[in-house]
This record gives C-alpha cells, structure tokens and sequence, in this order.
C-alpha cells in the first residue's frame, strides 16, 4: 500500500474538482470581459495574463482549506505526519501544475486563434514562474491553518504575517505589481529570468520545510 | 504480529493542567478492555496518546515492543473511533468504507456492507443528513469493519438507541471470536457494557486507580446491611465506602473482600454481605470523599 500516493490521489481529486469550477467560471469571466459584451476593453491582454492573479488568489484559498481539512483525517487513518505531509504537498504541485498547464494550453489555443494576441515571452520561464507562484500561495495558504492547528491563535498569526511577507517579497522580485501587466513577465524576466526564478524556487522550499517541522509533531483533535 | 500495549510513566499536560499522571499499564494482545472514569479523568487523553494522536510529555509506549509514534507499521494496526463531528460530512457511508479500503490494510468491506444492513442504515444518505444515532452507527461500522489490532471505541456509540447499542455489543464479541483482537472500550454505560470486558481500568483524575481483570475487580468491595451497630462493629479495620440508611438499618459500602472468618463473623451478627457490580465499585471509588488512588 503506497500510502502517500493515496493520499495525494485523494486530496488531489478534491482539488481537480475545484480547479474545474475555478476554470469554468474564469474563462467565463474573460469571454465576457473580452467580447465585449461588456464594455471593458482588455488591452492587449491575453487569458494567462488575465488569469495570473485569479489563480494565485485560488491557490491561496485552496492551500487555507488543505491545511485545515487535509492533514488531520490521515493521521486518523492511521498514517504517520510524514506520510499525510508529503502527500499533502505532493497533491499541491500537481494542482497547481495542472493549472499552470491548463491555463498555458487554453493561452496557446487562444494565441492561435487570434492574431492580435502574443503569449509571454520567454513562454517557458512565464509558464514556471507562474507554477511557482500559485506553489507558494498554495502553500502559504497551506501553513495558516495548518499553523493555527498546530500553535493555535498565536501560530496562526505568525503565518498570516510571514504569508504577507512572503506575498510581497515574491511578488516584487517577480515584479508582478509593476501596473504594467502586459510587460511584468517579458521585462522583469527578460532583465533578470534566472534570478527571479531561482528565488521563488528557494522560497517554496523553504515554505515547504516550514510546513514540515509545522507538522512533526502536530497534535491531533478528536473532531 | 504482537500487539501487546506497555505504557511507562506517561505524563500528558495541557498548558498548566495535567491530564496524565504517571500512567503504567500492560494491555496484553488480544483482549478486551473496558476505561472507565468521569468526565475530565483524562480518558480522551490517554487513548489519544496510545493512537499516536498526540507526543506524551515523559513516559514511554510501546505497541508490540515499538515505538508507534510516527512508525506507520503499527499506527495502521490502530483504529481510534471517537464521537465525531459530522456536521460538514456530505459524503456518504459508502464513499467513507472506499476511503477506509484505502488506508485500512485489514478493512473487511464485506462485513461493512452486512453491518450497514443489520443496523439499517442507508448507505448512499450523506452523512451531514444522518441522524447522531445513525452516525455513531457509522462511526461503528468503520471501526469494527477496520478489524485493525488495536480497535478503541471512546464512547462513539453513546448516540446510539439502545436495541442498536444492544447490536454493537452482539458484535464486539462475534468479531473477537472470529478474529480476536484488542478492543479498548471506553465508557460511562458500566452497568451496560460491564459484560463485554476481560479486564478493567478506572482512570481517575489523570491516575489509575484500578486495573484488574473483571473477576477480580468485583470482589474488591461488598455491601453489607444489617443493624447500624452490628454493620459498624463489622465494618472495624476495613475500609469503609459510604452508607446508607434505612431506619435501624444501614447498607455499608466496604473496599474490602471477605475471608471466610469475614463470613462467619457476618453471619453471627445477622448482616448480609452482597456482592456489588462494576457501577458500584467504579462509583464509590470516584466519589470525591473516598476516591482511591
């Protein structure tokens, strides 16, 4: 019995049907917004644009939900902390690369499809940055409850404040806040691409070894 | 595989109060056992430890020799069921045994689906719907269905009716014949389940207090009744518990078991010595006045 890939199957069905409702209601909401049906005017923007910060701000929630709901019931079931941990982190990189790449696919459709649209250069360091970034909301998200269980009010606090810190540190060095939507991809990778990646990439792990010694020992509450 | 449980010296505090005391026990596999103590004796507390829930403060557990904390080779083997929340549960009892097959390497799904059938329970409701009697049911079925080594049972079924309790004690005892196990049965229904344990353990404010096979449990005390005078003069050197009167008559509780000179002295002096039940002793030795440690 591969006990850390059930879990991860397990939590990561859950999130597929989230991400689908998430899906269909963003693409929606561009359609909408991009036709024209109602008057505002999407300058140049294309659906991996558009939905950069909708998927960071879903990834956030889904992680504050996984953390809460998550973890706990395998412990219940029998499994050791390091065994429902990894499975929970595991289910986080395959959501939010499914995103990533369902996102990058329906902006390649939509590229092919329109002449006036062009997808983020270099495409392959937009695509990463962005499986990165929904990574760390997903589990910034992830260590606010989680830290809430284990520390209570107090712990939850701590990660609330160092989420924050950790949303506009990663944010600047991606320069996703520039007010210059279309550009923050092309400039801010085209000037410093490996940095800013490597950066983010650091970060995730470091969240993700916060999240284990959050966990270690992490008591669980007959609920 | 052994599953022989040893707690040494297990100390468990909550910010300034302290749940455990300094618990030693020996559970030998397989067995049934009974926990009883009052609300807040640290019950709760001390199956928490045993299931891996929690890291005791001191104090050693061994589960067949291991150590089960973090060890998934035995916590697999444990399955605590406690009364749950199901408050936000839409899945179904049916989806819950598919997610039990998973994790549960000795789920028996067959005897799942006959429990569900023998406490009538609808197997596609979402359990948020369930009445409490019918989720305790649930929580039941899970448990016994896991047929994993270690089964505790922390008063999960006090939602239950009693022709549905009567039901689940049918099959603690079917199912430790079929596959013998360790059931640890905590409770306050003494007089209900007092039948279904080999040994017992009072647990009273974070100690035990009494930890003896049921036997032996129930010949640690006796009531006598007879004349006020001649109860009193019997009762001289032995430890009392509390009386009750009855005019000219008093109903002594004694912590005592009585040799045969006991007996005959008894009968010489006209008083009866009956023997008292498990709510009995389990009463007079958490009332606050005699409590026992």
């Amino acid at each position: 019995m591969n006990s850390r890939r059930n879990v991860a199957k397990d939590i990561a069905s859950l999130h597929f049907n989230w991400a689908g409702w998430f899906l269909m209601i963003i693409i929606t909401i561009y359609a909408v917004f991009k036709w024209g049906i109602l008057p505002i005017y999407l300058e140049g923007e294309n659906f991996f644009q558009f939905s950069y910060q909708s998927a960071k701000i879903f990834s956030l929630v889904i992680g504050i939900i996984s953390g809460g709901t998550m973890f706990a019931p395998y412990i219940r079931h029998g499994l050791t902390r390091k065994t429902a941990y990894a499975g929970n982190v595991i289910a986080a990189f395959v959501i939010t690369a499914c995103l990533t790449a369902t996102i990058s696919m329906i902006t390649a459709v939509e590229v092919i499809v329109s002449d006036s649209t062009l997808f983020p250069s270099p495409w392959f360091f937009a695509v990463l940055s962005m499986f990165i970034h929904l990574s760390i909301n997903f589990m910034t998200g992830w260590l606010i409850t989680s830290g809430y269980l284990r520390f209570g009010g107090i712990g939850m606090t701590g990660f609330i404040l160092l989420a924050l810190f950790i949303t506009i540190t990663n944010d600047s060095i991606l320069n996703i806040n520039s007010g210059q939507a279309p550009i923050f991809l092309t400039d801010t990778l085209a000037s410093s691409t490996g940095l800013s990646i490597l950066f983010g990439a650091g970060m995730l792990a470091l969240l993700v070894l916060l999240g284990k010694m959050t966990t270690r020992h992490m008591p669980i509450k007959l609920k | 595989m052994n599953f022989d449980i040893v707690m040494e010296e297990v100390y468990v505090t909550y910010r300034k109060s302290e749940a455990l005391k300094g618990i030693s026990l020996h559970l030998p596999y397989p067995g049934i056992y009974g926990l009883i103590g009052r609300n807040g004796a640290g019950k709760s507390t001390l199956l928490s430890v045993l299931a891996s829930f929690r890291r005791p403060e001191s104090g050693k557990i061994t589960i067949g020799g291991g150590d089960p904390y973090e060890n998934e080779t035995i916590t697999s083997h444990i399955n605590f069921c406690y009364e749950k929340d199901y408050s936000e549960e839409t899945r179904s009892i049916h989806a819950m045994i598919k997610s039990n097959e998973k994790f549960r390497p000795d789920f028996d799904t067959a005897y799942a689906t006959y429990l569900m059938e023998r406490f009538g329970l609808p197997e596609k409701k979402s359990m948020k719907k369930l009445s409490k009697g019918m989720q305790s049911m649930a929580t039941v079925i899970l448990g016994l269905a896991s047929r994993s080594a270690i089964t505790i049972f922390d008063e999960s079924y006090s939602g239950m009716d009693a022709p549905a309790r009567e039901i689940f004690y049918e099959e603690i005892l079917n199912d430790f014949e079929r596959h013998p196990r360790t059931f640890i049965l905590s409770t306050h229904l003494v007089s209900e389940m007092d039948h279904l344990f080999e040994q017992v353990i009072f647990l009273h404010e974070g100690k035990i207090i009494l930890h003896d096979s049921m036997d032996d449990a129930l010949e640690r005390g006796v009531f006598v009744t007879g004349r006020k005078d001649n109860v009193h003069q019997w009762m001289k050197s032995k430890e009392a518990g509390s009386e009750k009167s009855y005019g000219p008559t008093v109903t002594a509780f004694a912590f005592h078991t009585p040799s045969p000179e006991d007996q005959h002295q008894a009968a010489q002096l006209g008083i009866e010595i009956s023997n008292v039940t498990l709510q009995d002793l389990f009463i007079h030795m958490t009332k606050e006045e005699n409590s026992h440690e």
